[in-house]
């Protein structure tokens, strides 16, 4: 049994092919009297570092500790604190993404991945939009990069 | 008559005999010429005899519980389970508590995977296993497929 494509995506098609190994044809069967609860609204999530539905800012490390904010309620940048909701941020256990109080879309790294740039866009959990906090890092959970948020160039300044 | 674990006709002595000698499920059985071959033999076993059928517990050949209902998680990244999708393909999805597209069971009769949503359907390779898709199905036939 595979996944075809070896693409972790929401309604991807499984499919049958010629057993190779790889992560794509391995499965665990879980009874459903022994699978995990998962966490309900309140809760921390462990694996991901969050709490589920639990309203927080994401605050730079640089110098002037900005905080992450959007732009034309599109493209991530850090601004100084304003009390927009364009600045909460709450992670949603369904989806496993982190969303905007704003519109509610979910963090992504645009056009699917092959981009560097962040933004938010309609959560369909593909793995661009999934971010794990850990060590004081939001890093997304792609096998081959695990790259993480980062201000670009490192430049502390508004917007 | 029954003889010698043949059933044979007591006119024409043909006896009761599984075609081209093919254990597989579904295949016909004919009279035929009598011969001492396996697809000629028969045992009989009266019911209140028989091996009850289990229900539940380990199937060791397939490695399924019977009749408990699991969740099939992929190892990829996210941890997406399969589900049905109206009784038909097979998709990757986020787990979602109580939905039974998403939940399955081994048939220990059948010997099939059965979806937990739509009990008369089993997982399939489709077209009697000539295609790459995976599907369930209500023509249950428990051929390999």
């Amino acid at each position: 049994m595979d996944v075809a494509g070896g693409l972790d995506n929401e309604n991807q098609n499984i499919q049958i092919y010629n057993k190779h190994g790889k992560v794509n044809q391995q499965w665990e069967v879980v009874y459903a009297d022994q699978y995990p609860e998962e966490p309900v609204k309140g809760e921390l999530n462990t694996d991901f570092g969050l709490y589920v539905e639990r309203d927080f800012y994401v605050v730079s490390e640089l110098k002037d500790n900005r905080y992450l904010d959007l732009i034309n309620n599109r493209n991530m940048v850090i601004k100084t604190p304003n009390g927009r909701k364009t600045q909460i941020w709450y992670f949603h256990q369904q989806s496993l993404t982190i969303r905007t109080r704003y519109n509610n879309q979910s963090w992504d790294i645009r056009s699917s991945g092959r981009t560097n740039n962040m933004q938010i866009w309609s959560t369909n959990s593909g793995w661009w939009q999934v971010f794990k906090y850990e060590a004081n890092h939001f890093c997304n959970i792609d096998r081959r990069g695990g790259k993480c948020l980062e201000v670009q160039y490192g430049k502390d300044v508004e917007g | 008559m029954y003889s010698s674990e043949h059933f044979c006709n007591i006119e024409n002595k043909k006896c009761l005999d599984v075609t081209g000698s093919k254990d597989v499920e579904g295949q016909a059985v004919q009279v035929y010429g009598r011969s001492n071959n396996a697809n000629q033999r028969w045992k009989v076993i009266y019911q209140d005899e028989a091996e009850k059928i289990p229900t539940k517990g380990l199937d060791k050949e397939f490695g399924f519980e019977i009749n408990r209902p699991f969740y099939i998680v992929s190892n990829m990244p996210m941890h997406r389970v399969a589900e049905c999708v109206g009784a038909n393909n097979m998709v990757l999805k986020r787990y979602a508590k109580n939905r039974l597209g998403q939940q399955f069971y081994f048939d220990g009769v059948s010997r099939t995977v059965r979806s937990q949503q739509w009990k008369n359907y089993a997982l399939e390779i489709q077209s009697n296993g000539g295609s790459s898709n995976l599907r369930f199905t209500s023509s249950i036939t428990s051929r390999w497929w």
